[in-house]
């Protein structure tokens, strides 16, 4: 009973995940699984579309945490996508998520098509 | 000797007869020329004997003599006035014939006295006076002898006659006297008969007949020994009593057959003794050798059979007096004329009774259908049982039930007006006592059986089926001090075999035998009670059985979304054979939304339960998946259509409401429209929206509705048996459903309120399913207790989003204080998240600053990983102040932050913002 979705597409050694919906304690392991699935397809960089995303809480960063350890012990990198100013953005400032993830406002900046504006 | 009348008849005659006398004879002798003052003192003799003739003072024989002298003195004055004339002799003669008249001697010998004196002594004195011939006038002595030889000669003729009259008198006053006698004695036993022939009841009968006989035979008591014994019933003994308490001989055992009671009992001939101890078949047998102590004293003994018209002999009636030689021929002539009526009697009142049994046992398996068919439920069965043979037919019933396995035990009593009272409760019936005895040989038998003769304890004589112990005698003690007569046990036996047994039972207060034609009675009883219990047996299956389909289908608890309430009742059809499809959900939806879910599926039973399962599910799965009320309703409709060849149809009305807006999206398949309570408005039916049935229609499509369902206002759905039955129109239950929905209380209390209001004075035959969601008035004060679960975070954050807006909160802040408060409430679920604990928050919201905490139940444990940790530091930076305290009793997480509700003019600068609060570190 949730309205997280989860879709992935691959394209040059780049695998885009984007997720909708609200992110809390009864989803989770849903989401962390998502993403270690992405995660597994070995892409250099993993993108994760976080537009959608109403809201995340303190669990659902640790997620993210996890997931870039194991991206970096596989030499892959996250990219995090989030626009300007919303509250995701101040929520992954408050986290340090710089420190392990790249965030960018959009998907194209994010697979290295786009440049940062 | 003459009765006084009729010799104070004759005595008048006779005096009169004087009188003439006294006046004739003067006349007389002064016609033969006497001289007159002769003739007048002479005949003054006649009239002066009048007074001692007339006075009634004196006594009849000096009466008798007196007047007879007066006579005989007027025929000696006769013979003299006519100078001795011999043919003047003659009227002695007739006065000897007129003084026969009193009967009686004394007269005659005056008369022959007077005559040998008169003719004697005058015919010395004055010869002429008394005779005319020479002969005697030569010798009157003997001539007087010869006269009163011939009155002593008519005197005894006359005697003769006399006494012959007299006998023949006698003997036909004597006839007459019987002839009287005979006919009142026939016009008695006539009248007896009459009576008789006109009661029915067997023991009236014999009271009567006791009564009656005991007066005519004028005995000091009598009673009736009726030997009930005619081969269809078992053999007892009736007895009534007269003239003695019921107390003089209920201490005696029944008379038997001995030596001085054996022709009465065999029929032979009536026994009348003058004295009972002088005959010699008298005290010839045990135990008592004559009369058993304390009985009363009989002397004079009379008894008669009572035999009825074919010969049976049906008893005796017995008549006794303490003094000897009291009963006559008489008597026992009549006690024979009551005893033959009696007989008749009985025997009318025997086949009364038989055509009334019959007639009642007809009305008894009558009821019994009836009352059997409109019980479904099992304890049902067994009090209607119970109540159709107590005191229908026996006067103490017991119903035994006994599980495959398992010893039979008494389910249920009742007791009639003969028995003490308080005998409906078998509870403290021994366990094991039935395990012996009539009951068990029944249910082993599979027979019925018939106990008819028990010794003083209740024990039947029967030993093979009785003996100590067993229900019997138990029963016999609680009914003392009446006393068990006949019982009759018989098997409740349905196609799996026996299951129980029920005995019934009479006691000598009613009167009232079991016999073998109950047998048949209590059998076509047994096996229709069996089989109306097999058909509450599979009706209580089959109910259970849809009821727990529908209670699984039905949710256990609605969900809880924070900041709307909801509540709902479902009432199971009334006393209905079978289950409705009514049902209701609430879903909570994946945008945080809440489906509203009211259905009837058309039918009852499992398959409507079952059917209406699929639907639930089926609209669950697409209300989740996101669909909104339209297509869901479409989509039922197809799912039910393919469904196939169910022919199932339902109504169904569906509402999406989002809390945060307050909107409701609604689409309705032809159910009743739901009831929208505004605030500050007249109550609405929600009329918009409407389709056909799902299952109507390949084609049907189903337009949406939307409303909005203000804070504090309250929608309503509910099921057709709400508001309609037999007896009410539907707009009558819609008018009551809105009057029943007014006041202010909680949704709780208002599902109560509308299920009293709609239900009252009638009974639920449909099912009734009841809806009601309420969306929580939001102030600046937030006050939520929410179950530790996950689940509640998604609506609470819509509550939380609708209330910061409500407040006035910017987007940004709102998000932020969500989140910080979300951190807060998923620690109190992790911390507190065992079963039923809850944890509470508290908000406040002004103009200056927003203000949570959340109080949860748990005991402190160490944070998983490190969410808290990184939870705890948000909020920290995202918040003005956090604090949190730990105690015994839980955590407590407060914290605060100004500002929320944004200036007109306040520019958002979110880096800034947070470079600031977070002394200028630096992001990427």
């Amino acid at each position: 009973m949730t309205d997280l979705q989860i879709e992935r597409s691959t394209s040059d050694g780049c695998v885009v995940v984007s997720i909708a919906g609200e992110i809390d304690l009864t989803n989770t392991d849903a989401f962390a699984l998502g993403l270690s699935e992405a995660a597994a397809e070995r892409a250099g960089i993993v993108a994760l579309d976080l537009r959608e995303v109403r809201y995340l809480d303190s669990a659902g960063i640790r997620v993210l945490f996890d997931l870039a350890g194991s991206l970096e012990a596989s030499r892959q990198s996250l990219v995090l996508v989030v626009p300007e100013g919303s509250s995701l953005r101040r929520l992954f400032a408050i986290t340090e998520m710089a420190q392990v993830a790249r965030i960018v406002a959009s998907v194209g900046e994010a697979i290295g098509s786009e440049t940062p504006n | 000797m003459l009765p006084e009348e009729d010799w104070e008849n004759r005595h008048r005659g006779v005096i009169v007869l004087l009188v003439l006398h006294a006046i004739a004879i003067p006349i007389y002798g002064v016609i033969q020329g006497y001289n007159q003052g002769h003739v007048f003192l002479e005949s003054l003799i006649i009239p002066a004997t009048l007074f001692g003739a007339i006075p009634t003072t004196i006594t009849r024989a000096t009466r008798t003599l007196a007047v007879s002298i007066g006579l005989l003195t007027s025929s000696a004055i006769l013979v003299h006035f006519s100078n001795g004339l011999i043919e003047m002799h003659f009227h002695f003669f007739v006065m000897v014939a007129v003084v026969a008249l009193y009967q009686a001697w004394a007269p005659f010998l005056l008369a022959i006295g007077y005559v040998l004196l008169h003719h004697g002594v005058m015919g010395v004195v004055s010869p002429e006076s008394v005779f005319n011939h020479p002969a005697a006038i030569n010798s009157p002595w003997l001539w007087a002898g010869v006269h009163s030889l011939f009155i002593a000669g008519t005197s005894i003729a006359c005697l003769v006659t006399w006494r012959l009259q007299e006998d023949a008198l006698d003997e036909r006053r004597g006839a007459e006297g019987r002839w009287r006698r005979e006919s009142a004695v026939v016009a008695q036993l006539n009248d007896i008969g009459l009576t008789l022939n006109a009661e029915f009841d067997t023991h009236e009968v014999m009271q009567r007949v006791t009564d009656m006989s005991t007066g005519l035979t004028e005995a000091a008591f009598g009673a009736f020994f009726h030997n009930v014994d005619d081969g269809a019933r078992g053999s007892y003994m009736l007895y009534t009593l007269s003239g003695a308490p019921p107390e003089a001989f209920e201490n005696f055992p029944m008379p038997r057959a001995t030596q001085i009671f054996a022709p009465t009992f065999k029929g032979e001939a009536p026994v009348r003794l003058d004295d009972v101890r002088a005959d010699a078949r008298y005290g010839q047998s045990a135990p008592y050798f004559g009369m058993p102590p304390g009985h009363l004293e009989v002397r004079s003994y009379l008894a008669v059979p009572v035999t009825s018209p074919r010969g049976t002999v049906l008893g005796g009636l017995f008549f006794g007096h303490p003094e000897v030689g009291r009963f006559s021929e008489e008597h026992e002539k009549l006690a024979v004329g009551v005893a033959s009526h009696a007989a008749v009697a009985l025997d009318n009142a025997r086949l009364h009774e038989a055509e009334k049994r019959s007639l009642s046992r007809m009305s008894v398996i009558a009821d019994a259908g009836r009352r059997f068919a409109r019980s479904l439920d099992h304890d049902a069965l067994v009090t209607a049982l119970t109540e159709i043979l107590v005191p229908e037919v026996g006067d103490l019933c017991v119903v035994y039930l006994a599980q495959p396995g398992e010893e039979p035990h008494a389910v249920s009593m009742r007791g009639g007006p003969h028995v003490p009272e308080g005998l409906n409760d078998p509870a403290n019936m021994p366990a094991a006592i039935a395990s012996t005895g009539p009951v068990a040989d029944v249910i082993r038998t599979r027979t019925s059986h018939l106990v008819t003769e028990f010794v003083d304890d209740g024990t039947p004589s029967d030993l093979a089926s009785g003996g100590s112990g067993t229900t019997l005698t138990y029963l016999q003690e609680l009914l003392a001090p009446a006393r068990i007569t006949t019982t009759l046990t018989f098997p409740l036996e349905d196609r799996t075999g026996v299951f129980g047994a029920v005995s019934l039972i009479t006691v000598d207060a009613s009167g009232r035998h079991l016999a073998d034609e109950d047998r048949s009675l209590v059998e076509e009883l047994g096996r229709r009670a069996a089989a109306a219990f097999e058909n509450a047996r599979l009706y209580a299956t089959q109910r259970a059985a849809a009821l727990t389909l529908q209670h699984s289908l039905l949710p256990e608890r609605l969900p809880s979304v924070s900041g709307v309430e909801t509540s709902a009742r479902y009432i199971p059809g009334g006393d209905g054979v079978e289950i409705g499809g009514d049902w209701y959900d609430v879903i909570a939806l994946p945008d945080g939304g809440l489906g509203l879910v009211m259905g009837d599926v058309v039918g009852r039973g499992v398959e409507a339960a079952a059917l209406m399962g699929q639907l639930r599910n089926g609209l669950r799965a697409l209300a989740l998946d996101g669909h909104g009320p339209g297509e869901i309703l479409s989509k039922l409709n197809r799912l039910l259509l393919e469904l196939g060849p169910t022919d199932g149809l339902a109504t169904l009305v569906y509402g999406a409401f989002d809390p945060e807006s307050g909107t409701l999206r609604m689409a309705n398949a032809g159910h009743p429209p739901p009831l929208v309570l505004g605030i500050g408005a007249e109550p609405s039916f929600l009329d918009d929206g409407r389709g056909v049935p799902l299952g109507a229609s390949v084609r049907a499509t189903y337009p949406e509705a939307i409303t909005t369902i203000a804070p504090g206002a309250t929608i309503i759905f509910y099921t057709d048996g709400l508001v309609e039955d037999r007896r009410t129109s539907l707009d009558e239950g819609l008018a009551r459903l809105v009057e029943a929905s007014a006041g202010d209380a909680d949704v709780d209390g208002l599902c109560d309120t509308i299920l009293d209001g709609c239900l009252e004075g009638r009974s639920v035959r449909d099912d009734i399913a009841l809806l009601v969601m309420r969306p929580s008035q939001l102030g600046p004060d937030l006050r939520l207790r929410l179950p530790s679960r996950p689940d509640v975070l998604r609506p609470l954050r819509a509550t939380l989003r609708r209330w910061l807006h409500a407040a006035g909160a910017g987007e940004d802040e709102a998000q932020d204080v969500l989140v910080c408060v979300g951190e807060a409430c998923s620690n109190a679920i992790q911390h507190a998240g065992a079963a039923g604990k809850q944890f509470e928050l508290e908000a406040h919201i002004d103009d200056h600053e927003v203000r949570v905490s959340v109080r949860d139940q748990g005991s402190w444990r160490p944070p998983r990983k490190t969410d808290w940790g990184r939870g705890l530091s948000i909020m920290e930076q995202v918040m003005d102040d956090v604090q949190v305290e730990r105690t015994d009793n839980g955590t407590l997480v407060s914290m605060r932050r100004g500002r929320v509700v944004s200036a007109p003019d306040r520019a958002v600068d979110v880096d800034g913002e947070m470079d600031r609060r977070r002394g200028g570190a630096p992001t990427a």
